[in-house]
């Protein structure tokens, strides 16, 4: 039995990552557009045909919709891409998003403290988000497992500290963000917007950046090269609670409430499934965080369509299911790299 | 003779036992406590318990609207030996196995809010009412003419009963157009808001919206802020403290018709203990009126009587 390393090592000198070490070229850089572009195209068409089949859709208004109900998935699935660049995954982060948005209104309530329920809600985003990081990046368990015990155990905790009812507060100090506009652009899509960009810088104009792209290419040549693994998982996972811990601000906002049991319920698979859709390979190393804004507007374009068309709820359900498998099925069918 | 004599003290204490049970234990399972109304509902049924039998032994549970979670809940108290179980039945008809299953177990079961088959007794609002009053109220504010949509919810009987006394009103205005009744907002503030959404993008022009419940209501005076949606009449059921604060403030809510969970539950504790004391009841189920609040009339609104 070959070792792990002996038999990545041929594969090593060609993997697209290692090129853009050294510096991409052409060639690399068609194919990586070829893979963002992938995607762009079908955004296009599915407006496209929405605004067809819709009088209402191709409208300012509409559209400011569509980037608003995008922009909470949008910062969540950044969080993610950094993760799934690992060849990590992160179930937790809608549970990571109902604790941060449980606390952060719980410290609004609090007369004084008002100004602090945005960094509380973010504190705890990191924190928790760090919980997973040392569970993966020490404790050397599978990502998946952890976040999937996360996933539970996050849950109760918002629910522990919610005491599983409903917390309001009508007075929201930070509640512009889920209804003013900033230069006439809403503040989510602007927070949403900045959140991209700073990722994109990231991963694309540092080393931390190149180091992970390393790590999820191959992970023993990275750790080989001196680049510290654990660190960027720890870094990964940080930035993916703490996003989670914005994409709860942004929520708790938008209702002025926060509920433990229900809030953020699933929208680890929305995210999942903008980073799949951006071209972000599940296996790790390859992906950008363009990819994955493209992605999520596919998916808040779809159901926006969806319900403009007026199709049922039911239907929604299995279209979004199905773009899903498809976009996975995309994914495979678009990997060039060895196959072991 | 010896034996003869046990068997008959042993029959007597049965026969005992069997006719007045103290209240010792009470379980209830509600559709949601992310609901503060389901909240104000174990309150009141803990407080009247209490007071009953101050050693009582009181446990809420939550079904999140999920038929096999409550028919779980049910079992669990079965087996922890409550007296009376309060439901707040996720599906009519479903539960009544489990429903069946504790009433053998020499249990008395009372719903609460909605109808469930096979229950000792039901105390709730009279639901069709609710919905009528509102929806009345909607029609009049509107002038017998208009768009409207029907926020629906989660299909329990509560929420049949008030779409159904909504829709019989709206029906008897033909100027009056229902857009859209079918969307399950899921009770919840943010399913409100979601549905709301949806809907104000579709149709352009909105004048009302009868919520099914509270929660929704707020959901949805929020998104037709956030989208700047103005000119909407927005009413619901409930009566609930977030909606006196709702009907004093700038939002466009209308009108609410008031429930009192406190009252339900506290009526509903007291008939499941007389049940176990043998007494009979004047009724089996208890319907109890909905008042409508409105911005007018709001400040005499006493709200839910207590702890919420």
């Amino acid at each position: 039995m070959t070792s792990p390393l002996q038999r990545k090592v041929a594969s090593d000198f060609i993997t697209p990552n290692a090129r853009n070490i050294a510096g991409p070229g052409a060639q690399e850089k068609m194919r990586q557009l070829m893979r963002v572009a992938g995607m762009l195209p079908v955004l296009l068409l599915l407006c496209v045909g929405f605004s067809l089949m819709s009088d209402s859709f191709f409208s300012a208004q509409n559209f400011s919709i569509i980037s608003q109900q995008a922009s909470i998935n949008v910062v969540l699935a950044s969080g993610l891409t950094f993760v799934i660049l690992t060849g990590g995954i992160d179930l937790s982060v809608g549970s990571i998003l109902a604790v941060s948005a449980v606390v952060a209104l719980l410290v609004s309530q609090v007369p004084g403290l008002a100004a602090l329920a945005i960094p509380a809600g973010l504190g705890i985003g990191l924190l928790l988000g760090l919980v997973n990081g040392v569970l993966v990046a020490f404790g050397k368990l599978p990502a998946f497992i952890v976040t999937l015990g996360g996933l539970t155990a996050m849950r109760g905790i918002a629910r522990l500290i919610g005491e599983d009812k409903t917390v309001f507060n009508p007075d929201l100090s930070f509640a512009y963000i889920g209804n003013d506009t900033l230069f006439g652009v809403p503040w989510l899509v602007v927070i949403a917007l900045v959140v991209v960009t700073l990722s994109w810088l990231i991963l694309r104009r540092t080393v931390l950046g190149v180091q992970i792209y390393a790590v999820g290419g191959n992970p023993e040549a990275a750790r080989l090269s001196g680049i510290k693994v654990w660190k960027v998982l720890l870094f990964v996972y940080a930035i993916s609670g703490l996003l989670a811990g914005v994409g709860a601000i942004m929520t708790s906002a938008r209702l002025m409430a926060a509920n433990g049991l229900q809030m953020g319920q699933s929208y680890e698979l929305d995210a999942i499934a903008a980073v799949i859709l951006g071209g972000t390979r599940f296996t790790g190393g390859v992906g950008t965080i363009v990819g994955t804004l493209i992605g999520a507007l596919i998916i808040a374009t779809l159901s926006n369509g969806l319900i403009l068309l007026g199709v049922s709820d039911i239907w929604q359900y299995i279209i979004k299911g199905v773009v899903i498998i498809g976009a996975v099925a995309l994914d495979r069918f678009r990997q060039t790299g060895a196959r072991t | 003779m010896k034996k003869t004599i046990l068997a008959a003290a042993c029959a007597c204490l049965a026969f005992n036992t069997a006719q007045a049970q103290e209240l010792k234990s009470v379980g209830i399972t509600v559709g949601s406590l992310g609901n503060p109304y389901f909240v104000a509902m174990v309150n009141g049924a803990k407080a009247q318990a209490l007071q009953i039998n101050p050693a009582a032994k009181f446990t809420s549970v939550s079904a999140d609207y999920d038929l096999n979670k409550q028919f779980t809940q049910i079992d669990n108290f079965i087996s922890s030996g409550v007296n009376l179980i309060l439901v707040n039945a996720v599906d009519p008809v479903a539960i009544a196995p489990a429903i069946a299953k504790a009433r053998k177990a020499g249990i008395v079961v009372v719903g609460v809010d909605v109808m469930v088959q096979g229950a000792n007794a039901t105390v709730q609002t009279d639901n069709v009412e609710a919905g009528r009053i509102v929806c009345q109220y909607i029609a009049e504010q509107l002038g017998g003419k208009g768009n409207v949509i029907i926020q629906n919810g989660t299909q329990t009987s509560a929420v049949l009963d008030r779409v159904n006394g909504c829709k019989s009103v709206f029906a008897q205005a033909p100027a009056i157009k229902v857009l859209s009744d079918n969307q399950d907002a899921k009770g919840s503030r943010e399913g409100g808001y979601s549905v709301m959404q949806g809907d104000l993008t579709r149709f352009a022009k909105v004048d009302a919206v009868f919520a099914i419940n509270d929660p929704q209501a707020i959901g949805a005076d929020l998104a037709a802020k956030q989208l700047k949606r103005k000119g909407i009449i927005i009413g619901s059921v409930d009566g609930a403290p977030d909606i006196e604060t709702a009907l004093k403030s700038d939002t466009q809510i209308q009108a609410s018709a008031s429930q009192s969970p406190w009252g339900q539950a506290q009526q509903a504790v007291t008939m499941g203990n007389d049940l176990l004391n043998g007494k009979a009841l004047e009724s089996t189920t208890v319907l109890l009126q909905p008042s409508l609040v409105t911005r007018a009339n709001v400040s005499e609104y006493k709200g839910w009587q207590a702890d919420h």
